[in-house]
C-alpha cells in the first residue's frame, strides 16, 4: 500500500504537510503545496531581510516518493536552474536575477506558473529515454 | 547581478522555459548536452542579449562543459561553447 504523499513522515517523525521548520537563526526550510502530488521544497538562508542563499525545488510524487524535477538555487557559481531526469542525468542553465531576494520570489513564481509543463516534460523524457 | 536589466532577466526566463519544452519534444538533442553541462541561451536575432548571456558563464569553473543553445527562428541549435578568458 503506497502511503499518501501528504502523510509522509520526515526524518524527525513529524508530518511534513505544509510545515515550517526554522533550522537555525538564518536558515528556513518549508514546503509549498501546489496539488496533492506537486510541491515546492524551499530552503532559504537570510540575514535579516536579505536573502544570501536559496534553493527552490519543484517535486512530483511518483509511485511512492517525491522526486526532484527542477531546482533553482544559488550554490557554487551563482543563481542557476537544474533540470533533472531519472538515472542522475541533469543539465543546468544560468538563472539571472538582479538580487537573491528577487531570485527567490521569481523562482517560486516560475514554478507555480509552469509546473504542469515541467512535470509533463519530466515524464515524457523519462519514458522516451528509458531512464 | 546589479547590471542585469529587467528585460534581460525576463527574456532569459522565457527563452529558458521555451528551450526546456523544445528539448522535451526533440529528445535527440540530449546527445549534444553532456550530463551536468551548463546550457547557455543565446538568440540569433539579439547580439546584445547573447553577449550578456555568455558573460554570465565566463566566471563558471572551467571543468564543466558548456553548451550554447542558440535560437534561430523557431529552431534551437546546440553546439559546445569554448570561452576565451574573461
Amino acid at each position: 500500500m503506497v502511503p499518501h504523499p501528504h502523510t509522509q513522515v520526515g526524518d524527525e517523525g513529524v508530518d511534513i504537510k505544509n510545515y515550517n521548520v526554522v533550522m537555525g537563526p538564518h536558515e528556513e526550510r518549508f514546503f509549498k503545496s501546489l496539488t496533492e502530488t506537486d510541491r515546492i521544497s524551499n530552503r532559504l538562508v537570510h540575514d535579516k531581510k536579505t536573502v544570501t542563499e536559496f534553493s527552490v525545488q519543484y517535486e512530483v510524487w511518483l509511485v511512492d516518493k517525491w522526486v526532484k524535477v527542477v531546482r533553482y538555487d544559488t550554490c557554487d557559481e551563482g543563481p542557476h536552474k537544474h533540470i533533472f531526469h531519472k538515472a542522475d542525468y541533469e543539465y543546468r542553465s544560468p538563472f539571472p536575477c538582479s538580487d537573491l531576494n528577487q531570485g527567490f520570489t521569481l523562482a517560486q513564481k516560475i514554478i507555480t506558473e509552469n509546473y504542469k509543463k515541467m512535470r509533463n516534460n519530466y515524464l515524457t523524457q523519462s519514458r522516451r529515454r528509458r531512464l | 547581478m546589479k547590471s542585469m536589466t529587467k528585460q534581460f532577466v525576463q527574456k532569459n526566463i522565457e527563452l529558458s522555459l521555451e528551450f526546456d519544452n523544445f528539448l522535451a519534444k526533440h529528445p535527440e538533442l540530449y546527445d549534444s548536452i553532456p550530463n551536468g553541462a551548463v546550457v547557455v541561451i543565446t538568440l540569433e536575432s539579439d547580439k546584445k542579449f547573447s553577449e550578456a548571456s555568455i558573460q554570465i558563464v565566463k566566471h563558471y569553473p572551467k571543468k564543466q562543459p558548456i553548451v550554447e543553445a542558440r535560437k534561430e527562428n523557431s529552431e534551437w541549435v546546440l553546439h559546445p561553447l569554448t570561452l576565451s578568458p574573461a
